[in-house]
């Protein structure tokens, strides 16, 4: 059992956590809930031994645990694993159980030996201790490390959003695993992001809101409303805007036609338009190609087949600026991280006007009011680097600094990934608005409740392939998830 | 957050920030003063014109450098060799009687083809630092075999007044340097060139999706380096009125330090042109001070190390402070 008992923590005047208690029983998987900025990270530093409280106590099984560093902390039992993998890709799965041993040297013969237990308690048993971790999916990396973990003798198991880059076979191989190592009488605290996740592996629920401990209950007393009142502080009517309801024949004709496009990740060609006003789905697992469209029109991805149609015309390019896209990694290539926010806002306009010529800096500041204003970011936070932005607030920085430039299409990849539920619906309303104003957007998204409550129409690909293409109106989330995994839905 | 909070926030935010920009200013303005009052022959009129003297040199080369460090692409480490080669295709082109004027032209050209060459292979992905070394190497051998190592000593010198030459009693060089100061700091901040080039070294692949021409940027950079290191060339020529194979020994590091210790962030994406020009004017003071104070060169050096290590590591600290 762990026990958490007015926990604070404060950098300077910013409470991040204050007096926060809870307890998570042993057996049970617990969900660590809230938006981003509530204190879950903060909470997570310190159970990792990288932050220091500023007061409270933590025990585990009645004692208080040593936490004052990294090492101390797992030492005490207490293993967390973070978001960013950390297993180490160009050495074997045995080895990089070697790196964690006390012992100085590194014994290669019984590497193997000592990690196939605890590989097989989560069900990695079929894979070879010495194939490199590189070689396996992101889900069995994630197993690899809780493995490793394992073998230190981790009684306290924090597992920071594991399934929030997964496909889905894989997220099922760590519930499992997960719920596994809960029935093995260890304590698991599971953040995530993901709702559906809480009804299908988690026994209770701790939810913090602004440095505070907001709810704790157990699921089976929990209803939707009850956890985004607790993470919201406030009910929230809708997350999706609607789709509307409307005649097809009725839309302006297409800004993009693709014709029997294929590129290296797409086997079969494809069509696809793209009508201004309306909002398309690309859905898939994670490279099955449904990513493929957005970027074949954005031209990151090189044609191998076909042709792409704007305006009914052929081009090889369109005019810069007309087509704005943003990749599943908005840390990567999303923003300028460390520049101010109305750096990044007003790139793309700078950059379509050319590199020669003066440029008065208030006025490129200026420039990004109104985009700022209609992406609903706070003038306090326009000044300040992106990187100290919530996720939410850096997506709407990564969308809209696009509107700048007044692009026609709009291609969005994850368009709400580690973006909590609070912001996720104003991102809905904010692009559902922007579709109304005549923006075409093409969204890939492996969140299946995301694609079927925002998505108009949706296209399913599997194993390289456009496998099926239906207004989301007429799918179910099971016929969806059928189509995903399998590629089609079978007849009984 | 309340407003009264954030008004308090806002004024904290802008001491800070004033810190910030006055921040490498105070070092430089402690030092002069102290040793002003302690170091008998620093506060005189010659000497203070003596110092932006010397660290115009390597002022005016790592202002060209520092487009480099500023668009994500680390230094150059072919400075010195492409000084000397201005050196040479200037003093050469004098020597067989051509007009000053084409021997400029020449000088320049030849830098702008070396600095196209650099900065395109460097875009296409090679490390700077590897490309550079070897250009560096393969440029100074070539032009020490064309020059069959002689040394060219150019009598009448046409340019003697431009590279030891005075103005108003201040060294045309210093004034050159000045000049190229003030236009780096406004490079940067109002140029759309200048603004794109931070963009791409804070970020290349955001730069790039958003239509931000990097690879040209890039080469724009090496060929500002390669320019300022031919001006520098040619400056020295004015100044000793000969070329010579080794008279640039050591400037590349000068330029490097000098960089570094103007606090422009090597990874890039950050910081201003003047800087690199402030920074050698800092480690020439440094040098000058000691030199007054007779230590040492083998102490001078040592001391002038210390002084690059010390900068970096509160730069370090001071990030770590104000993420």
């Amino acid at each position: 059992m762990l026990e958490i008992s007015d926990l604070s923590k404060s950098y300077g005047p910013v409470h991040a956590l204050t007096d926060v208690s809870f307890s998570v029983e042993a057996g049970k998987v617990t969900a660590l809930l809230g938006e981003n900025g509530a204190g879950k990270s903060t909470l997570v530093k310190i159970l990792s031994g990288l932050v220091t409280p500023s007061a409270g106590t933590i025990r585990v099984n009645g004692a208080p645990v040593d936490l004052s560093s990294p090492e101390r902390a797992s030492r005490s039992g207490v293993a967390v694993v973070q978001q960013e993998i950390s297993v180490l890709a160009n050495l074997s799965i045995a080895e990089n159980f070697m790196l964690t041993q006390p012992s100085g040297w590194l014994r290669r013969g019984s590497a193997a030996a000592f990690c196939k237990p605890y590989l097989e308690r989560l069900g990695l048993g079929h894979v070879d201790p010495d194939t490199p971790v590189g070689a396996l999916t992101i889900g069995e990396r994630q197993l690899v490390e809780i493995a490793r973990m394992l073998s230190q003798n981790a009684r306290v198991l924090v597992l920071d959003e594991p399934t929030a880059a997964l496909a889905d076979t894989d997220i099922d191989l760590v519930h499992k695993a997960v719920l596994r190592l809960a029935s093995e009488g260890n304590v698991v605290l599971y953040i995530t992001h993901r709702l559906n996740e809480l009804e299908e592996i988690c026994d209770a629920a701790v939810v913090l809101r602004n440095g505070r401990l907001a709810d704790a209950f157990p699921i089976k007393e929990a209803s939707m409303a009850r956890i985004v009142h607790a993470m919201i502080g406030r009910e929230l009517d809708e997350l999706y805007p609607g789709v509307p309801t409307r005649d097809q024949s009725a839309l302006p004709a297409p800004v993009a036609r693709l014709k029997g496009v294929a590129t290296r990740g797409i086997a079969s060609p494809i069509d696809l338009d793209l009508r201004p006003g309306e909002i398309v789905a690309a859905c898939g697992q994670l490279g099955s190609g449904f990513v493929e469209p957005l970027r074949a029109i954005a031209g990151v991805s090189p044609l191998t087949a076909g042709t792409i149609e704007f305006d009914g015309h052929t081009a090889r390019r369109v005019a810069q600026g007309d087509i704005a896209y943003c990749s599943d990694d908005r840390q990567l290539d999303g923003f300028f991280r460390d520049l101010p926010v109305w750096e990044s806002m007003s790139a793309p306009a700078l950059a379509q006007s050319g590199l020669w010529g003066l440029v008065s800096p208030s006025r490129l500041r200026q420039s990004v009011e109104v985009v700022a204003d209609r992406m609903t970011i706070l003038p306090a936070y326009r000044e300040r680097p992106v990187h100290a932005l919530s996720g939410g607030n850096a997506q709407k920085v990564s969308i809209g600094k696009w509107l700048s430039g007044k692009p026609r299409i709009l291609l969005l990849e994850e368009p709400t990934r580690g973006v909590d539920v609070g912001a996720r619906a104003e991102i809905y309303r904010l692009l559902r608005a922007l579709a109304e104003d005549g923006l075409a957007i093409l969204f890939a998204s492996t969140d299946l409740d995301e694609v079927l409550g925002f998505g108009e129409r949706v296209q399913v690909f599997h194993a390289n392939r456009l496998v099926h293409e239906a207004p989301s109106a007429q799918l179910t989330r099971d016929q969806l998830a059928t189509w995903i995994t399998h590629g089609g839905i079978e007849r009984e | 957050m309340s407003a009264k909070q954030q008004g308090a926030n806002g004024a904290q935010g802008m001491g800070r920030i004033w810190l910030k920009r006055l921040g490498p200013f105070l070092p430089i303005i402690a030092l002069a003063v102290i040793a002003s009052l302690t170091v008998d022959g620093f506060g005189t009129t010659p000497n203070l014109i003596a110092v932006v003297q010397a660290s115009a040199i390597t002022g005016i080369a790592a202002i060209g450098t520092a487009a480099i460090t500023i668009s994500g692409k680390f230094v150059s480490l072919a400075i010195e060799q492409q000084a000397v080669t201005a050196a040479y295709v200037f003093a050469a082109t004098v020597s067989a009687g051509q007009p000053v004027v084409l021997a400029f032209a020449l000088a320049f050209a030849v830098a702008i083809v070396l600095g196209l060459v650099q900065g395109y292979l460097v875009s296409r992905g090679l490390n700077p630092i590897v490309t550079t070394l070897a250009f560096g190497s393969a440029l100074f051998g070539t032009v020490v075999m064309l020059a069959d190592n002689r040394t060219i000593t150019l009598s009448p010198n046409p340019i003697a007044w431009l590279g030891g030459g005075t103005t108003f009693g201040v060294p045309n060089q210093a004034i050159i340097f000045i000049i190229l100061l003030v236009l780096g700091s406004l490079f940067l901040a109002r140029t759309r060139l200048g603004r794109q080039m931070v963009l791409t070294g804070a970020n290349p692949k955001a730069a790039d999706l958003i239509g931000v021409p990097t690879r040209r940027i890039i080469m724009i950079a090496f060929v500002a380096a390669a320019l300022t290191a031919a001006l520098v060339g040619i400056l020295v020529v004015g100044q000793v009125s000969q070329a010579k194979s080794d008279m640039f020994r050591g400037l590349t590091i000068d330029v490097v330090a000098a960089i570094l210790v103007g606090g422009i962030a090597i990874q890039g994406g950050e910081g201003q042109l003047w800087r690199a020009g402030f920074g050698a004017i800092v480690l020439t003071m440094l040098g000058n001070i000691m030199l007054l104070l007779g230590i040492d060169a083998g102490v001078r050096d040592l001391l002038k190390g210390l002084l690059a290590a010390a900068v970096l590591l509160s730069m370090k600290l001071l990030k770590a402070r104000n993420p």
